[in-house]
């Protein structure tokens, strides 16, 4: 009696994706306290300890939300340590002969597309890198959410490694498109660094594409940026444009306040607010196109609200 | 009652485990002498109770061989603090009950 309830609880264990140590652990203990329990009779023992079911999703649910929320935390880790790498690169350019035109690139079609993916995908992992982690935060005391939530913060990870991912290819190409104008150590450089980046990329990958598994069999909603930001849109002011309700109101108004940093700082860096404006309206326009295409990805606006 | 001792489980599985080491059917035990049966659960749900307290640091386990081999857990510091403090607001839930309810 006490071998078919534990094929049963292993059962729906691996269907609930608890493999391995945790899996063999739960049994192992299982059957220890059933046969401690059976001195009074196998049935009562097994009545006594509950449902199999239950207990399945209990140990699913509580192993799926660590292990999700501890990926994410490695994936903030190394979006971060890219992310100081990238900036300390960019910012060697200047000494290693200046930034070059951008036309003027072994490859001269490439070089256009290099500079939007090096301005723009640093900026989507910056975004989703730094939503992931403010959801992991606001779950660090949940011993269980649903799936849907540990379905978001494994998304907005996953986009984060992407555009890491992405921005340091582009990074490596913008080296080799610009390996005249720009002096060999930064080139080496670069390419030795592009390299070396991958490693912490991939462990958090690792670590991310590990945490879908167990699965929290729990329902319920995922939720979206306003909820993450609940303190600030129930600021009596904000509250008042009804943000939540119209998510692309909420996108607009980014807009205009990335506009207007970006026009500020063109006009710093450049001395010329023409290149200012240029700079903003690129950055708004940016900002709304990834909101169409990840908002409902990276969990910026519902379907239904 | 046994649905407040689902709610609280954390806490008296901690407190249970105050007396010294213990594996989880002697948690279980224990829960229920000292409750004198009130505190009935479902003995296998005790198990997730313990894990998340080792996740959270407050318990630590490692398998024993005696009579048997089994998994025996222990209070660490960490948790001995967090019973305090989780004792300390139960306490004063109680009191505030109390004076409500009389």
């Amino acid at each position: 009696v006490i071998d078919e309830f534990l094929d049963e609880l292993a059962a729906t264990l691996d269907a609930l994706g608890v493999h391995d140590r945790s899996a063999h652990r739960v049994l192992a203990e299982a059957r220890d306290h059933l046969e401690q329990a059976a001195s009074e009779g196998h049935d009562a023992a097994i009545d006594r300890f509950g449902d199999v079911d239950e207990i399945g999703r209990m140990i699913a649910a509580e192993l799926a939300t660590s292990g999700t929320r501890a990926a994410t935390y490695w994936v903030f880790g190394a979006l971060a340590l890219v992310g100081l790498a990238f900036v300390g690169l960019l910012a060697l350019v200047p000494a290693a002969g200046g930034w070059p035109d951008i036309f003027a690139g072994r490859f001269s079609a490439v070089g256009p597309l290099l500079g939007i993916a090096l301005f723009v995908l640093p900026q989507v992992a910056f975004v989703s890198g730094c939503l992931a982690l403010l959801r992991a935060f606001r779950l660090r005391r949940a011993s269980s959410v649903s799936d849907a939530e540990l379905s978001l913060l494994r998304r907005r990870s996953a986009v984060g490694l992407a555009a890491t991912g992405g921005a340091i290819v582009a990074l490596a190409l913008f080296a080799l498109d610009f390996s005249v104008e720009l002096a060999r150590w930064w080139g080496w450089t670069t390419a030795a660094a592009c390299v070396a980046l991958t490693v912490p990329l991939a462990v958090a990958s690792v670590r991310l594409a590990r945490s879908a598994s167990p699965v929290a069999p729990g329902g319920g909603s995922a939720g979206d940026v306003f909820d993450d930001l609940a303190p600030l849109f129930e600021f009596e002011p904000v509250r008042r444009l009804y943000l939540p309700a119209h998510p692309w109101r909420f996108a607009a108004l980014s807009a205009v306040a990335v506009a207007l940093v970006g026009i500020a700082g063109g006009w710093y860096a450049e001395g010329d607010p023409g290149s200012g404006i240029v700079r903003g309206g690129f950055e708004a326009v940016a900002l709304l196109i990834c909101f169409a295409v990840l908002g409902r990805t990276l969990g910026l606006r519902q379907s239904k609200r | 009652v046994r649905d407040a001792a689902n709610v609280h489980v954390d806490l008296l599985v901690l407190s249970t485990l105050q007396s010294g080491p213990a594996h989880g059917y002697g948690v279980v035990d224990a829960l229920r002498s000292r409750s004198e049966g009130a505190f009935d659960l479902a003995e296998g749900t005790v198990y997730p109770a313990l894990y998340r307290l080792e996740r959270k640091g407050f318990v630590t386990s490692r398998w024993e061989q005696r009579a048997r081999r089994r998994r025996v857990y222990r209070l660490t510091r960490k948790g001995v603090a967090e019973l305090s403090l989780e004792r300390d607001r139960w306490e004063r839930y109680v009191r505030a009950m109390q004076a409500v309810l009389a």
